[in-house]
């Protein structure tokens, strides 16, 4: 047994990013979807450092979809105690980036594709969960049919259908923005 | 009709991935947390309860075979099974698997018993 895991810190390292990003659309909260990443890993380091590399793509980012499942319902009840405060809508930051892109890029192009992306956020944050997630891991993370499937604990079949209703529903909302 | 749609998903799938991925980018505050939270979980690979974890596959095995021999061995199955053995010691197995007629398992005792009392014959 390696004590040290460079797999393990490997393969953190290069989920760590899209795994915030996708906390971060759904919580609109830079720390809370930080605390969903770290707990995520911390689940993943202790409960499966051992199993094969090729596993852990998808029992990461089903442990990512379940804390941000779990946040949003904790969320719901929140609202619904505290229903007099206003929704939690954290003003997301404007991220000075490491690696700036586009530097070419004009004004009127970046602030496009930043509307763009603002209205991706916000449509996917209306998809119901399931779609959501089939969205982020089939589409965003790049996992096969079966590897989404394990990720969400469903069929195959589900997976498609959450998939074609995520897209029906995506281009819907983002229609005359996106193609 | 459904061809084209299929068409026009891929476009909107592929073009919206590429735009999430390129917005994977974050600052220099949020890295150096993500380290510490990297640091934290390989250091809870480490602990005690994650290593006991990883032997449960052979302790799993091991209690396996000892279920196993204790299942299989032929005594033991006996004695804790007597409906499987009668009294003259010929399990089903045997009924099964040999070419001795029915009637010698019938007269079985019978011989037994004449063996016995006649030990030189």
């Amino acid at each position: 047994m390696n004590p040290s895991h460079p797999e393990l810190e490997a393969f953190l390292t290069g989920a760590e990013r899209r795994a915030l990003r996708m906390a971060q659309i759904v919580t609109q909260d830079r720390d809370e979807a930080l605390d969903i990443v770290q707990d995520a890993m911390v689940q993943l380091a202790r409960k499966y450092a051992q199993h094969p590399p090729q596993e852990w793509p998808p029992l990461f980012y089903r442990i990512v979809e379940n804390k941000i499942r779990d946040w949003r319902r904790r969320q719901m009840v929140r609202n619904r105690i505290f229903f007099w405060r206003a929704p939690n809508v954290a003003v997301e930051d404007e991220e000075v980036s490491e690696n700036q892109p586009d530097q070419q890029a004009t004004g009127a192009d970046l602030l496009q594709r930043d509307q763009a992306m603002h209205q991706l956020e916000a449509a996917l944050r209306k998809l119901p969960n399931r779609q959501r997630e089939v969205f982020d891991l089939r589409i965003w993370q790049g996992l096969s049919v079966e590897e989404t499937a394990l990720a969400m604990g469903c069929s195959e079949g589900s997976v498609k259908t959450h998939l074609f209703r995520a897209l029906a529903t995506l281009r819907a909302d983002l229609k005359g923005v996106w193609p | 009709m459904n061809h084209e749609n299929d068409q026009d998903d891929l476009a909107f799938a592929r073009k919206a991935a590429q735009a999430l991925r390129h917005s994977e980018t974050i600052d220099s505050e949020t890295a150096a947390k993500l380290a510490l939270a990297r640091k934290r979980a390989l250091a809870a690979a480490n602990t005690p309860s994650a290593q006991l974890r990883s032997m449960w596959p052979v302790a799993a095995v091991t209690a396996a075979a000892i279920v196993a021999v204790l299942v299989l061995q032929p005594e033991r199955n006996s004695a804790l099974n007597p409906a499987v053995a009668d009294a003259s010691g010929v399990d089903t197995l045997d009924l099964l698997t040999d070419d001795m007629s029915p009637a010698f398992y019938r007269d079985l005792e019978f011989y037994q018993w004449l063996a016995q009392e006649r030990p030189n014959a």
